[in-house]
Order: C-alpha cells, then sequence, then structure tokens
C-alpha cells in the first residue's frame, strides 16, 4: 500500500535513456540556499556552482592556481594607482530559461547584473552574509548601504547612483576603490559576486533561494530539501572548451585527453544528501553514488600505510588524489588574557609541549604535515626556510625549561588553563584529549571544553576563552588570507588570538595594498616570522585531502581550496563512462 | 462521559501554557540569541541588527516600553550623551572586573580593558527604561501606563503557536510545510514498525507467558536482555551493513526514485528488532499476571484449547495496559525515529528535528517540541477514555 501512496512522487529514473551521462554525487550536509548573495557554507557555494558564474574562474588544470576569465572577455584593465577597474562582460551570454523573464526565455547578460548583484550584497535589507567582501572598499558603496537602511524592504531605489560603481555601457563594468585591493580579482570569481537578473529576484521574492537563475552549464531541475537534488545541462550554454594545457603531469594522468571539447560533457546531475557516514561509504562502495571523501572509520580500509589504496579499493579500481590543503590548524592562546598574554615563556612552554607528529599520525590518521608557521605548504610564498629557523616543533626539555621562567614571570605556579574546542564529535574530543595529555605531561593543569559550533564562535568574537583549538583556510591562493588573522585591528574576529604587535600591522598594511611581486613576498615572510616570534598561536600542522572515486569517473582534478568539497562546482569538466559503472553494477563480487 | 471529556480538555489550557512557558525559557532565554549565527561569521553589526529586527529579538523578553510622541525627538538630542555615559559606566563595571580577577589570579599587572561597545538599540532600551521608571516615580503613571508595549517576544511566542503559522526556518522555508512533508514518511516508517513490534511481542509474550519456567521461557529472556542492552546505533549499524549492503535485500539508503515503500522496509525491520527486548518482556510480565487468575485455570478447567485460552479470555483481560502504551506511542509515531531516518535517508520528522538539532535551528525545534506537547496531552486523554471502552469497571465521575 505504502508503495502506491508515495509512488506518485517519484522523479524521473536516474538512468533513462542510454546515452545520457548521469553523475551521482553526495552532500555531506545539507543545502541551505542557492541564492549567491545569501550562500555561507560549502556545500550550498559548491552547488550554486553549477548554475551560477561570476566574473572570473581558477583555471581547471594549472597550479599554481590562475585566474581567467569566466563571465569577463578578459583580464582587468587596471589604473595605474590600482583604483580603478574597468571589466569588459562577456557578449552573447544568457541567463537559464525561466518564467522570470519575458516568454520565459532567458535573456542577454549585461554589466548591470553585476552592478545590481554588488548593490544588492549591499542592502542590509537582504540580509546577505557577504557584505563583508565589499565593506569599506568601493566608494560610494557604503553610502548606499546606510541609504537602504533609511528604506523599507523591497522599497529599495537599485537606480541610485553609486560612485564606484556602474555600468559604462552594457558590456562594461566599472569598479572604483578607496585604495588599491589586489586581491579583488580573487573575490570576483568568488561565488557571491555572481551576477544577478533582476528579474528573478522580483519574481521570486524571499523564495529566490530555490530559484538559482545562474549562467551556469547547469539548470536546477528539482529540489526536495534535505533529501537530494536533480541539474541537467543547460542546452543553451555558451561555447566553453576544455583547457587544451595543463600542469606538468596531467598529460600523463589523462586530463589532457579531451583538451578543446565542449562543456559541459554531463547531462544530468543527482546530488544525495547523505550526512552520516557509513551510508555515504556504502553507496559509494556499491557505485551507487561515484565519489566521495574517505570517512575516518573506513580509513584502514581504503588507504595503505604507505599512503596507497588498499588492494581491495584497487580491485574495485577506485581511484585516489592526495593534495595540501591551504590549511592550517593551530593551538591558539588568547593575547588578551592575563595569564597568556603577559607570558611569552608560557606560551613557548605550550608550544613546545605538543607532539605534532604523534598528533598528526593519531587524530590525522597521518593526514597532515607538520606545520612550522601558518602559511601552508600549498602556497607560493611558503617559507621552506621555516623548518630550520621554527621554534614551532617539539622539545620536551625546552618546554619544561620555559614553563619554570614562566612561573617566575606569572609569580607562583600556573593556574588552571582552559582548552576550548569547537563542535562535539569524536574527533573532537580525542584532539582535545591528545593535547590536553601533552600539555599535563610538562606539569600545567588543563580543563576541557567542549562547544557547539556557533557558541565556539561566539566565545571567539568576545574572547571569552584561554586555549583553543581552530585553524583557517585560505579563501583564495594568496598568503594575505592568513595574514589577516593577525592583524590588530582585526581582533577578535578573524584574528582570534587577539594579537596586536604594531611592527606586524606595519607590515600588513603595507603588503595588503601591494600586488604580487617577489619583494611581496619577502615582506609576508617576514609579516609571518614575526607573529611565529611572538607565538599566539602554536602552529600543529596543515591538512593533506582525500578523495576517493571510481575510475568511470573521467577528468577529476582534486582542487585543494575546495577540500572535502571535492567536485563541488567543476562538474562541467567531468565525464563518466557509463558502461565501466554498469559492469561494475552488474558484478555482484564487486558490489560487495 | 462528556463532563468528563470537557473537564479534562480543560486542564489541557493549563498543560499548554506550561509548556510554551517553558518552549519559551528553553528557546529564547537560554538559547539565547542566534542572530549572529544566522548572518554568518563575516557579519558586520547592521547585518545583524537587521536580523534581529526581522526576527523580532530586539522586541522586549515580557513587557517593554515604547516612546510616546515627543520622546522620538528627546531621544535624538540626547542620544549621544546617553550612549557616551552609558559606555564610561560600562568601562568602569570592566576595569573593576579587570582587576579583581587581576587580584584573584595573582597577577600584578591588570590587564586594560577593550573599548566598550554599545549599539543604539541597546542603548535606546535602557534610556526608554529610565524614562519609565522616571515617570512612575513623578507620578505619571498614566503617561507611563501608556508607554507599556505588549508586543514582546513572549506574545509573539504564543500568537505563533496558537495560529500554528510558526514562520520560516533558518534555511529561510516555512516551518509549516516542512512539518507536513515529514508526516508521510515518518508515519510511514513508524505504523508498520509499531504494529509489528506489537503484533509479534504479544504473540510471543502470549506463548512465553504460558511456557513460563521452561527453557524456553529462560532462553527467551535472556535474550530480551540482550536485545535491550545493546545500543540502537548498533542494530542500525549492523542491519544496513549486513542486509542492505552485504546481502543486498534491501536499498542501503532511501533512493528518491523509488517509492519510500520499499525504503522503509529494512529501518522498519530494524526498528522492530530492536524494539522487541524491552516490549517482550513488558507484556510477558502483563501475561503473567493475568495468567495466573482463577478464570484461566477454570477455562483449562472446562477443557478450553490453550489457543481460546490464551487469545480470547487472558488478551482480552490484558487489554488495558496494553492500551494504554499503544495510544500513548501514537505521538511518538508521528514524531518519527531520529537515527533510523538518519541513517536510512528517510525525509521525516525525525530527521528534520535531527538536523534542526544540530544547526541550532531553535524555531523548527519550538514548532516540533509544541505540537508534539500538544499531541502526548490529546492522547493521555484519549487513553484514559478507552480504559472505558476494554473496560467496564472504570467509570468517569
Amino acid at each position: 500500500m505504502l508503495a502506491v501512496v508515495f509512488g506518485g512522487c517519484k522523479p524521473g529514473k536516474p538512468s533513462a535513456g542510454r546515452e545520457e551521462m548521469v553523475l551521482n554525487q553526495r552532500l555531506e550536509a545539507n543545502i541551505q540556499t542557492l541564492d549567491p548573495a545569501d550562500v555561507g557554507d560549502t556545500s550550498s557555494d559548491g552547488v550554486c556552482r553549477e548554475f551560477c558564474e561570476s566574473l572570473y574562474a581558477y583555471d581547471y588544470l594549472k597550479r599554481p592556481h590562475q585566474v581567467v576569465p569566466e563571465l569577463a572577455a578578459a583580464m582587468p584593465d587596471i589604473s595605474e594607482d590600482g583604483r580603478i577597474y574597468r571589466i569588459g562582460v562577456k557578449q552573447g551570454v544568457y541567463f537559464h530559461d525561466d518564467p522570470c523573464f519575458a516568454g520565459g526565455k532567458g535573456r542577454q547578460l549585461t554589466a548591470h547584473d553585476f552592478v545590481y548583484a554588488f548593490k544588492r550584497l549591499a542592502n542590509v535589507r537582504v540580509q546577505s552574509k557577504n557584505w563583508y567582501i565589499f565593506d569599506g572598499r568601493v566608494v560610494g558603496l557604503d553610502d548606499f548601504r546606510n541609504y537602504t537602511k533609511t528604506c523599507e524592504k523591497d522599497k529599495v531605489d537599485y537606480s541610485r547612483p553609486v560612485e564606484g560603481l556602474y555600468a559604462e555601457d552594457d558590456f562594461t563594468l566599472v569598479i572604483k576603490l578607496h585604495r588599491p585591493w589586489p586581491q579583488l580579482i580573487f573575490w570576483l570569481a568568488f561565488l557571491p559576486t555572481a551576477p544577478m537578473a533582476r528579474e528573478a529576484v522580483d519574481y521570486y521574492g524571499p523564495d529566490i533561494i530555490l530559484h538559482p537563475v545562474g549562467t551556469g552549464p547547469f539548470v536546477l531541475k528539482q529540489w526536495h530539501r534535505g533529501v537530494y537534488l536533480e541539474a541537467v545541462r543547460n542546452p543553451a550554454y555558451r561555447e566553453v572548451y576544455y583547457p587544451s594545457e595543463g600542469a606538468p603531469g596531467d598529460a600523463e594522468a589523462g586530463l589532457l585527453r579531451d583538451a578543446g571539447r565542449r562543456l559541459p560533457f554531463i547531462d544530468r546531475v543527482f546530488w544525495r544528501v547523505v550526512v552520516e557516514d557509513q551510508p555515504r561509504w556504502l553507496l559509494l562502495m556499491r557505485g551507487d553514488i561515484d565519489i566521495n571523501s574517505i570517512p575516518k572509520d573506513n580509513f584502514g580500509q581504503a588507504v595503505s600505510v604507505v599512503n596507497d589504496l588498499t588492494d581491495e579499493m584497487k580491485r574495485r579500481g577506485m581511484k585516489m588524489q592526495l593534495f595540501d590543503e591551504p590549511s592550517t590548524f593551530w593551538l591558539g592562546m588568547n593575547m588578551s588574557d592575563p595569564v597568556l598574554g603577559s607570558n611569552k615563556p608560557l606560551r613557548y612552554a605550550i608550544n613546545y609541549a605538543i607532539d605534532r607528529q604523534r598528533f598528526i599520525e593519531i587524530i590525522q590518521s597521518g593526514k597532515g604535515r607538520l606545520a612550522y608557521g601558518f602559511v601552508p605548504p600549498a602556497m607560493t610564498s611558503y617559507d621552506e626556510g621555516l623548518k630550520d629557523w621554527s621554534p614551532s616543533r617539539f622539545d620536551l626539555q625546552k618546554a619544561r625549561a620555559y614553563l619554570k621562567e614562566a612561573e617566575k614571570i606569572h609569580g607562583g605556579p600556573i593556574p588552571k588553563l582552559r582548552l576550548a574546542i569547537g563542535r562535539t564529535g569524536t574527533a573532537q574530543k580525542q584532539t582535545l584529549q591528545f593535547l590536553s595529555r601533552c600539555l599535563t605531561e610538562i606539569g600545567l593543569q588543563i580543563e576541557t571544553e567542549l562547544y557547539d559550533w556557533p557558541a565556539f564562535l561566539e566565545k571567539l568574537r568576545t574572547s571569552d576563552n584561554q586555549l583553543y583549538f581552530s585553524g583557517w583556510m585560505a579563501d583564495y591562493p594568496d598568503a594575505e588570507s592568513f595574514l589577516g588573522t593577525f592583524y590588530g585591528p582585526n581582533a577578535p574576529w578573524p584574528n582570534s588570538s587577539n594579537f596586536h604587535n604594531s611592527e606586524f600591522d606595519a607590515v600588513y598594511e603595507q603588503v595588503s595594498v601591494m600586488p604580487d611581486s617577489p619583494r611581496r613576498t619577502e615582506l609576508y615572510r617576514k609579516a609571518e616570522r614575526i607573529v611565529i616570534e611572538e607565538m599566539p598561536c602554536a602552529f600543529v600542522y596543515h591538512r593533506v585531502g582525500y578523495i576517493i572515486y571510481h575510475d568511470w569517473l573521467d577528468n577529476l582534478k582534486a582542487d585543494p581550496y575546495k577540500a572535502e568539497a571535492i567536485g563541488y562546482g567543476q562538474l562541467r569538466y567531468y565525464k563518466v563512462n557509463t558502461q565501466k559503472r554498469t559492469n561494475y553494477r552488474n558484478n555482484v563480487e564487486m558490489k560487495n | 462521559m462528556t463532563a468528563y471529556i470537557i473537564r479534562r480538555l480543560m486542564y489541557l489550557a493549563p498543560i499548554v501554557f506550561g509548556v510554551l512557558l517553558v518552549t519559551f525559557v528553553l528557546f529564547t532565554l537560554i538559547g539565547g540569541d542566534i542572530s549572529q549565527q544566522i548572518a554568518g561569521k563575516h557579519a558586520d553589526a547592521e547585518t545583524i541588527a537587521e536580523i534581529r529586527h526581522e526576527y523580532g529579538f530586539d522586541k522586549p523578553l515580557f513587557v517593554g516600553h515604547k516612546p510616546l510622541e515627543g520622546d522620538e525627538a528627546v531621544w535624538e538630542s540626547e542620544k549621544e550623551g546617553f550612549i557616551l555615559a552609558l559606555k564610561n559606566e560600562r568601562r568602569t563595571q570592566m576595569e573593576e572586573k579587570a582587576a579583581r580577577k587581576a587580584e584573584k589570579s595573582g597577577s600584578r599587572t591588570i590587564e586594560p580593558v577593550k573599548e566598550p561597545q554599545i549599539a543604539e538599540y541597546q542603548a535606546k532600551k535602557e534610556w526608554l527604561s529610565d524614562l519609565f521608571w522616571k515617570r512612575v516615580r513623578d507620578k505619571q503613571s498614566g503617561q507611563a501606563w501608556e508607554m507599556v508595549d505588549f508586543d514582546s517576544q513572549f506574545v509573539a511566542h504564543f500568537t505563533k503557536a496558537f495560529t500554528f503559522r510558526f514562520g520560516r526556518a533558518l534555511d529561510r522555508e516555512r516551518i509549516g510545510e516542512k512539518i507536513l512533508r515529514g508526516i508521510g514518511p515518518s508515519v510511514s516508517l513508524t505504523i508498520p514498525m509499531f504494529f509489528g513490534t506489537l503484533i509479534v511481542s504479544i504473540s510471543f509474550a502470549l506463548v512465553v507467558a504460558f511456557l513460563r519456567g521452561t527453557v524456553w521461557d529462560h532462553a527467551i529472556v535472556i535474550l530480551c536482555v540482550a536485545g535491550m542492552s545493546l545500543p540502537y546505533l548498533s542494530f542500525i549499524i549492523f542491519g544496513q551493513y549486513f542486509f542492505a549492503y552485504r546481502l543486498d535485500w534491501f536499498p542501503i539508503f532511501y533512493a528518491p526514485d523509488q517509492p519510500m515503500g520499499y525504503s522503509v522496509v529494512l529501518p522498519a525491520m530494524i526498528g522492530m528488532v530492536a524494539g522487541l527486548g524491552s516490549n517482550l518482556r513488558f507484556y510477558r510480565t502483563i501475561m503473567l499476571d493475568e495468567i495466573r487468575n482463577d478464570y484461566v485455570r477454570t477455562a483449562f478447567a472446562k477443557g478450553l484449547t490453550a489457543r481460546r485460552v490464551l487469545f480470547k479470555h487472558v488478551l482480552k483481560n490484558a487489554m488495558i495496559p496494553i492500551v494504554t502504551s499503544v495510544v500513548l506511542s501514537i505521538p511518538y509515531l508521528i514524531l518519527g525515529s531520529l537515527l533510523l531516518e538518519r541513517f536510512f535517508g528517510i525525509p521525516g520528522l525525525g530527521y528534520l528535528m535531527f538536523d534542526a538539532v544540530s544547526s541550532r535551528d531553535f524555531f523548527v525545534l519550538n514548532a516540533l517540541t509544541f505540537i508534539e506537547a500538544l499531541l502526548i496531552a490529546f492522547f493521555t486523554l484519549v487513553a484514559d477514555v478507552c480504559y472505558a471502552w476494554v473496560d467496564p469497571r472504570v467509570k468517569f465521575d
């Protein structure tokens, strides 16, 4: 009976049609929204990116990452003083067909759609999570934001001119900045700066979050919230081709076989929301999903001790990619805390007490690299020289000696210190246990605290903490993203260790307006050493990402900047060998 | 009977009020202001203020003070001075606190305090409160009374609940829609599971009660205790791995292209097996109480078959506790099963609840808690009425 009752709501069969190329994706968290202005989490960002594009993007294959035009006609024309950006918008790009447009046909994209989208970020009534991108940067945009505060919701006049943001003609966007901002180009490759069709926002009202009307290679077909999403190829997608140049080794890895072919290859995508690890892993093994990260519990089954796939995985024809994430994890010390802030030897003692190698082996199952500073090896400005110079290492003797000195400064034994972490899973509990054992080993007393994520952020924002385990992952391939987390005026967020150092701040202010150059890299490294020397954080490790997928998936190249969200936002390049998948599924031995 | 039902329905009113009060305290007072969380980690004060306004977090908790005509202009002129005074006051407090803290920890240096931040809406609230008490003191009680603002968070909480308009969830979908959509999948999982468990455990309980003291009885009791001692999660993990993955008899996870009925078979069976231990023991005790009665001996003495005695006489008389437990379970059936739904991807209310807990969506939690409380109160009444139906000795006076 149930079959009859619920049979009515069944969607189109995923494997309809013989030639159709279907990709089965997984999502590890619910999709919150598909409105680029509202996106603030990895899963929503990844999925929304298949529907909406930005002015720029990163070259799919080249490493280190290289910005290339996506909806822009070319790289921006930047004035000599670095303050005026003139960006040509590609002609002949159309929005998805949607009832919000006259006749249901998508209209041509123009520079006005970018102006509207950026002003929408600024509109305080929209409550965008992404206003911080342009906050205090674009001439006149902050005034526009102030103006929106006086308006009623939905009564904001978007035609109100903004001095530093306008369309010179239908296909030229002009942005004027208060001061040079070399990272703007990365933000223009960021999903929240995608163009918006005003028609769509007016038509859908608050339900715009359900209707991504973009220019991307896929069109949303249906979305059952919390369960799955289905997208199909955008039939009107402009001519975009697979890159014909890559990084060294790409040709050997077969990543250039489709060079010059028109994108996308896939006809249909299913994203199934599978939050728990076990069912997600079993679905991968069964061949029902094509790609996954490796859950902690299945790590031993998938990866051998030499960081290669196990024989079982090889028999199944699985493939794996390892990559350095642009991330750094650290034990932060609140510099505004009276015990920690004024006691450098104490911070050094804590730093020397952490056995990083064992931490990576035990807690991270080997998925990490030792951190000597905060700039990760995945970035071009990574400082090889730190390895010999940095005090960021495990040394019990030094730790004990520094602790003695610290007690002298403190005028008695160090009081019990609180050590906090965000999220309350097993991994976090183990992390706390490990770190607190390291610290008690040298004679410190530690009280551990687990908070759920919002509560933890709140603690950081109000500086209501002493020691905390946290980290940072770069938003874009520029170490400036990391430096900002130690800049004085950024305290307490994102500078959650409340680090204040005038020398560092001066260097940061200097580099933050400098375009890329060897001199800038040199200054980055100088700034990093100032931080390490003062030790507001004990840097522990840089995470190594793993991705596992079936061999019927071609053209997959891991993008470290997407980390665990691999395969989110780049599906246009992927290809599926459906015959291989059918064979796998029909082979009972493989399946189990 | 009718009088009894009416009386009981009237008792519901204080219960519902109590529930609303408790949910308000839990989700609004203790849960705290989640505007920061909604605004995202990079949010600025303005966005947060906007969100606070939209969700009504800027309203007074119970009752507040609103400006009268002319007050607004006074506020505008006094604003800056008032905020400055408030800041100074706050700074002095912080400095005293820092001094005490330094003294307590034995540190010689007192940490310099940060510049206190006071948002305009906070300052205005304090200013209005001062004004209100000033008017009360100056015996301008008529004016003070006019200032009382009943448009509070507590009133909004009540209105939402009584009109069943719960508004939008954190992901901006209507909560009503979410809940309505979730009932079907939840019920399609829990109803077969519940009746399966009921039929199997009552039948077994009768047999076991009949065989009391034998090896079979002991073996089944031991199995029941073992089943009760195993964590629920281990049944799920094993069942999913073995029956769905290894043997491939059932789908691993709810597949949108297949009917819901197909996806709920395995979780329903796992739920049945996991619940069997405690249920069987419970019903066995009831049956044993019943089977020791004189009428059972008489029935056997009259030469009735064991099947007739057990299913016709014993079962009928054991109905009271069974009906109670069945009726009282109905609200939980609607709410679904948190873990089963999460592991098998059944998009029901249990899944919704789990999601709301992990994303701190107090709006959804509040709605679900309120609905659940109503259902429990209602079905408790139904259970009481059902007594009369199964047992003529029960009278409503």
